[in-house]
């Protein structure tokens, strides 16, 4: 590979850019490679240049950070004041970067307790595609003026401007957590447990194409055995208990997508209990690798198969639901499926970046300017 | 093309309003001190009526605004004179509820607390609790990305909204975002929530359900300062508990509170400080009895336990009526939502008390001390000459103390008129000028609640005329 890449040290370098290049892609980690696959035509700005945490007060539970910070360094910050993003973005074992989080709009099991990724952003300062660099949002965990830059950004795949500084609501973490197992016959039998977790607070419900269901727990010894029982009671079976190293590698495999296996293309479909087992129906005809994530929020699905994205692509327009490829080659845009809400952002796009310097969120290539 | 003739085709007689006496009630809305006079309300009984009535007011290039109840505190449901107000209470339907995927979809009508209601039976609720919620719609929620008491833990509207099918102000109707939640793509429907009606009007929302809690634990401790209060609210958020509210009132609020509704509260209080824990039975039950503990370190004269449910409501009463109540103190009063970060906060309220002794006029503050989210409340009497001019003078001191300490001009309300004089405070002219492209490519003749959230522009008539009569009669409050 020989592409273009550059990696600027500040805001006016990448402003420079803006005004010297013809099509640019903002790029982190590089660990979803989907979302950064381009042409010759196009620069790859690397955001790790910019990086490191601007501002950090515990008491405030807000983080500010540039955008090109790892996502092990913004982990480690919190970790130390006994918080952290509740949203457990992935992939911050391989070197992912926060704007990459953003950008690509992926949460963690954590997202079930809470919400995802665009239920904690509050500020962005970003660079459009006229060179300006724009603040929208702020620090503080609750504001309502102006319009809502940070969740737009939220998914943005580096196609609305370059995010420089980014800021977060943050929480306390649970000093530690304990994982209850079960087993089930069939996903279909799983799934149908997940409406009943009512009014658990469970930081991680995952399902595994083993038919295993975790469940992750902040340890509070005095409660365990209760809320264990409580548990037992719903899901109808006794659950295993795992604590410690054990525990924590299990969920840190789940957020590096260890499962997927070597060389496969990897891709995210968003869904809901009911739609999901839907999904799971056709897909357990074939031999794709799957993992639902967040209570039956996320359907992670896997394949060395080489056309899995058009079939996917059918597939989820029957079901009228959409996904993201996040590794494998993709075609120019790396969202399938139904795209109806993409009118309305080709119109915002057209307005923070009338001059087409980032990538279009159509399915063909951009016309040349 | 002459409009009023066209929407005269649209509606009925009795759904098109064009009488002097017929528009009077809606010249303004929660923020009483600006009104002004539409040309027409119209009275849409489908989706397909605001869609026409949009498309005719953008090909006549009238302006418009959507107002659901209007109980907006910044006026952003305010008519733009000579405009179009379409009202959405009648498109008040719930059309969908998923027990099992945790959402609803309700038209843009639809009062906030009947969704709770609605779904209630399935152990679910809408968590954004605004403090009008019994009247206030989604619709206009939506627009203004509401807050309420729980937004530390739980978030503003935006995050409990997940879809949105809406009318665009050129009349295209879009659907964005998704049942799931989980957004692929940019988060158009996060966006689109908080745009004070500038983008267009949302006529189907999806809202996300959440479980109810378990169990709640809600105390209520008396202080002898506010300094007091405010460093019992840093020891909790030090703990690494996670309260869904935490709330203070001042002396003057505890008083207004107690004169409106009995709630009891200790009236020898400089502050009141109220905490809830709320989740599992087992887990919070455990966690308050740290908290408590920690209360007692923190040098209250008095702590309350909530011991029933109705306990529970009384303590939040007598905090969720603590605005309309300052009705009986002062003929007039002005309230602002500026934020400050929340370690801050008890140098923002002697700021605040600065001020109020400088300019000689009262401001109780209740606030969502969890957050930073101030509520000052600025006492005036509108019948004296300049006492409107000086309430506002001291409300934008306050507004601007906000943002030098790094936090916001508005928590939950919004800019809508009242605020947008200060919004240059808080953005540069790149930031305000990228918002106003923004706006130009979704509504290229600003005819979208045309004169809010952006500085300048026309001016709408000021007048002093006392709380608005929902208010009066205790039914919506100015949180």
């Amino acid at each position: 590979m020989d592409k273009n890449i550059t990696r600027p040290g500040s805001i006016a370098e990448i402003i420079d850019l803006v005004h010297s290049e013809s099509s640019l892609l903002p790029i982190g980690g590089g660990t979803k490679p989907s979302l950064t696959q381009t042409d010759q035509e196009t620069t790859l700005v690397d955001m790790r240049g910019i990086s490191g945490i601007i501002e950090y007060q515990a008491s405030e539970y807000t983080i500010t950070v540039n955008a090109g910070t790892t996502l092990s360094d913004v982990v480690a910050a919190l970790g130390e004041n006994g918080q952290y993003l509740p949203f457990t973005p992935p992939f911050a074992n391989k070197g992912a970067t926060i704007g990459g989080a953003v950008a690509a709009g992926l949460s963690g099991p954590g997202a079930y307790r809470y919400g995802p990724l665009k239920d904690f952003i509050i500020g962005v300062r970003f660079i459009d595609g006229l060179g300006n660099y724009v603040k929208g949002g702020g620090k503080v965990v609750k504001n309502a003026a102006g319009f809502d830059f940070p969740k737009l950004f939220n998914g943005s795949i580096g196609r609305l401007g370059i995010m420089a500084e980014l800021s977060f609501k943050v929480f306390p973490e649970p000093k530690t957590y304990v994982t209850l197992s079960a087993s089930f016959d069939s996903s279909n039998d799983a799934i149908k447990i997940l409406p009943k977790l009512l009014g658990f607070d469970l930081e991680g419900v995952e399902l595994s194409s083993s038919n295993e269901l975790h469940l992750r727990l902040g340890y509070q010894e005095p409660t365990m055995a209760a809320r264990k029982a409580g548990l037992e009671a719903i899901v109808g079976q006794p659950l295993e208990i795992t604590l410690g190293v054990h525990e924590s590698k299990r969920w840190s495999s789940i957020n590096d997508f260890s499962w997927k296996g070597e060389g496969a293309q990897l891709f995210k479909v968003a869904t809901n209990p009911s739609s999901a087992n839907q999904l799971l129906e056709i897909v357990r005809q074939s031999d794709w690798n799957w993992h639902l994530s967040n209570g039956g929020k996320s359907l992670y699905l896997a394949s060395s198969d080489a056309p899995l994205c058009k079939t996917l692509d059918t597939q989820l327009k029957k079901l009228h639901l959409s996904g993201l490829q996040l590794f494998g080659q993709t075609e120019a845009l790396p969202i399938f499926g139904q795209t109806t809400g993409l009118s309305f952002v080709n119109r915002i796009q057209k307005a923070l970046d009338p001059k087409g310097l980032f990538l279009p969120f159509t399915a063909t290539a951009a016309e040349p300017a | 093309m002459e409009l009023l003739p066209e929407l005269a085709k649209l509606y009925p007689s009795d759904r098109l309003f064009t009488k002097k006496s017929q528009l009077i009630t809606y010249e303004t809305d929660g923020l009483t001190s600006f009104r002004s006079e539409p040309l027409a309300v119209v009275v849409p009984e489908s989706n397909e009526e605001v869609i026409a009535t949009v498309r005719l007011c953008h090909k006549a290039g009238i302006p418009f605004v959507a107002r659901g109840s209007g109980t907006s505190l910044s006026g952003g449901s305010m008519p733009v004179e000579g405009g179009i107000v379409i009202t959405l209470n009648r498109l008040n339907k719930i059309l969908k509820i998923d027990p099992e995927n945790r959402f609803t979809v309700v038209q843009a009508g639809t009062v906030n607390l009947k969704v709770s209601q609605a779904v209630a039976a399935h152990g679910l609720y809408y968590a954004p609790d605004p403090s009008s919620q019994q009247i206030c719609t989604i619709g206009g929620n939506l627009a203004f990305n509401s807050g309420g008491a729980h937004c530390l833990k739980y978030g503003m509207t935006a995050n409990h909204v997940l879809a949105i099918k809406a009318v665009l102000a050129d009349g295209e109707v879009i659907e964005i975002g998704s049942e799931s939640g989980d957004t692929l793509g940019p988060d158009a429907s996060g966006f689109f929530c908080g745009n004070e009606g500038l983008f267009g009007v949302a006529l189907e929302v999806t809202l996300r359900l959440t479980p109810k809690p378990q169990r709640y634990c809600t105390l209520l401790a008396a202080y002898n300062s506010l300094k007091k209060a405010g460093d019992a609210v840093s020891s909790v958020v030090d703990s690494g508990l996670l309260p869904g509210a935490m709330e203070i009132m001042d002396r003057l609020a505890i008083k207004a509170a107690e004169m409106a509704v009995k709630a009891g509260y200790p009236q020898d209080a400089e502050a009141l400080l109220i905490v809830e824990l709320e989740g599992e039975t087992d887990a919070v039950e455990e966690d308050f009895k740290h908290l408590l503990a920690l209360i007692e370190n923190t040098g209250a004269y008095e702590t309350r336990v909530a011991a029933n449910e109705a306990e529970r409501l009384t303590i939040w009463k007598g905090r969720k009526s603590a605005f309309s109540a300052v009705g009986r103190l002062s003929p007039d009063y002005l309230v602002q939502d500026g934020v400050v970060p929340r370690s801050r906060l008890g140098e923002a309220l002697v700021k605040i008390e600065t001020y109020s002794k400088e300019y000689g006029i009262d401001v109780a503050n209740v606030f969502h001390a969890g957050d930073g989210n101030l509520h000052p409340l600025i006492m005036f009497n509108g019948k004296e000459e300049g006492a409107l001019h000086r309430a506002e003078e001291l409300a934008g001191k306050i507004l601007k103390m906000c943002v030098e300490m790094g936090g916001s001009i508005t928590g939950e309300h919004g800019v809508g008129v009242e605020k947008k004089a200060y919004m240059p405070e808080m953005f540069s002219e790149i930031d305000l000028e990228c918002m106003k492209r923004v706006r130009a490519a979704i509504d290229p003749k600003e005819i979208a609640n045309r004169g809010k959230m952006f500085p300048g522009g026309e001016a709408p008539a000021l007048s002093t005329v006392g709380s608005h009569p929902l208010e009066k009669a205790g039914i919506i409050s100015r949180e």
